[in-house]
């Protein structure tokens, strides 16, 4: 019964359809427009992904101009007043056993500057507060030179300013450290060789590479190109905050090749 | 040529006309409803590595079909369910004026069914794939639509 019904109603609807029109579609037709729409939809393809990198550039260089410029300072300028608390607790310098003090962070200048892979990297110097020490001729106020080396700042659009690096002070006695010195201090021999720059010549290192070549800024503001034989120098703060597990090592020598000081340190 | 490849061809030269009829019923127009087909087929062709053979090619080119004419046709784009944005018609004439009445008193969907299975001759099963409805709810509807058209034609004196 319901296969009867099926058939006299299927016989219905064809008599309703009995008037269509001819079919002109044929199957190049389908194969013209497959492949025209394969066209359309590369096309679109190719457009999505230049618009994704357009969009990404957009967004991504803005935050890395704006990161990178806010810390690029001059050789010779005060360091930026968010940095300024932080110098009196930088990293010490492990094994000089220096006692100078902390630094008067805001007489804090840029003494150099390097342009490595990862950024500028600086030297600062500053003054220790005064203090007063005792002596066998009584208490005597001193004040000593503090260099920190090697300042990485996350960027002045990162909440958290990070200073990495060591301090050393210099001046006489060993209140001050003893420094400057001509021992390069035997017990630490220096893992990955050191980078030998003339003594008018201050340099901070970031996370160079073997075969990398740096550009150091000279106090009186002239440029130094160094290539870096040994890879593997500093200690610089990653973006995540955590100290790289890198040596720090600056050696400095005067004109006469003699080696005038020597500042390392391990990141903690 | 791969398998798929002529299968395809095959399938545009036999199931042409019935799924121009189907397009016909939800577009309204015939130039319309030639131009849906070939998208389906040209659209079959694009993605044919896609194909699985988990279900018949058929019922996978009609779900195509179905899936383009609910983009263009006339029914309700608002709803979210791809058959309830159908709603079919037969084309307008004298030829079976009964039948044009007793069809459109049945519900969208289930106008939608009897255009798949009688108009253009689908199992349920191949209904089934081409809707995403399950066989016992494609054979319950046809059953319910049967019913409801057979009464309206004999009603009016028509013996269907």
């Amino acid at each position: 019964m319901i296969r009867k019904d099926d058939a006299r109603l299927r016989e219905a609807f064809e008599v309703a359809f009995a008037g269509e029109p001819p079919v002109r579609s044929a199957w190049p037709q389908v194969l013209a427009r497959a492949a025209a729409a394969d066209r359309t939809s590369r096309r679109r393809r190719v457009r999505t992904r230049v618009f994704v990198v357009v969009a990404v550039a957009l967004l991504a260089v803005p935050a890395v101009l704006l990161a990178d410029q806010a810390w690029q300072l001059a050789v010779g300028s005060p360091t930026p007043p968010q940095v300024r608390p932080l110098l009196g607790s930088a990293i010490a310098f492990p094994t000089s056993g220096a006692t100078g003090g902390r630094e008067d962070g805001a007489r804090a200048v840029v003494i150099a500057r390097a342009e490595t892979s990862r950024g500028s990297v600086y030297l600062l110097e500053a003054p220790t507060l005064p203090r007063t020490v005792p002596s066998t001729r009584g208490p005597i106020a001193i004040r000593c030179r503090s260099f920190i080396t090697s300042f990485r700042l996350g960027g002045s659009g990162e909440r958290r300013v990070q200073v990495a690096g060591a301090t050393s002070w210099v001046g006489p006695g060993r209140e001050c450290g003893g420094l400057p010195s001509a021992d390069p201090n035997p017990r630490m021999p220096l893992p990955y060789g050191s980078m030998q720059v003339d003594a008018h010549l201050a340099v901070a290192f970031g996370d160079v590479r073997h075969g990398e070549t740096v550009t150091a800024s000279r106090i009186d503001g002239s440029t130094m190109r160094l290539p870096i034989s040994h890879g593997g120098y500093l200690a610089v703060v990653r973006d995540d905050g955590r100290p790289a597990r890198r040596l720090l090592s600056l050696t400095l020598r005067n004109a006469q090749g003699k080696i005038v000081r020597v500042e390392r340190s391990f990141a903690s | 040529m791969d398998g798929i490849e002529t299968a395809l061809e095959a399938l545009f030269a036999s199931a042409f006309v019935p799924m121009r009829r189907a397009a016909y019923s939800v577009v309204r127009d015939w130039d319309e409803s030639e131009e849906l087909v070939q998208e389906a087929f040209a659209i079959a062709w694009a993605r044919r590595r896609e194909f699985r053979g988990e279900g018949s090619l058929n019922g996978w080119i009609w779900r195509i079909l179905l899936r383009a004419a609910a983009r263009r046709g006339a029914g309700m784009r608002r709803q979210r369910s791809l058959l309830d944005r159908l709603d079919p018609v037969l084309p307008p004439g004298e030829r079976a004026p009964e039948l044009l009445e007793a069809f459109a008193l049945l519900p969208p969907r289930r106008r939608l069914l009897v255009v798949l299975h009688h108009v253009a001759g689908l199992t349920y099963d191949e209904i089934a794939e081409a809707t995403g409805l399950r066989v016992g709810t494609v054979s319950g509807s046809l059953a319910k639509a049967r019913v409801q058209l057979v009464e309206a034609l004999q009603e009016k004196g028509v013996r269907p």
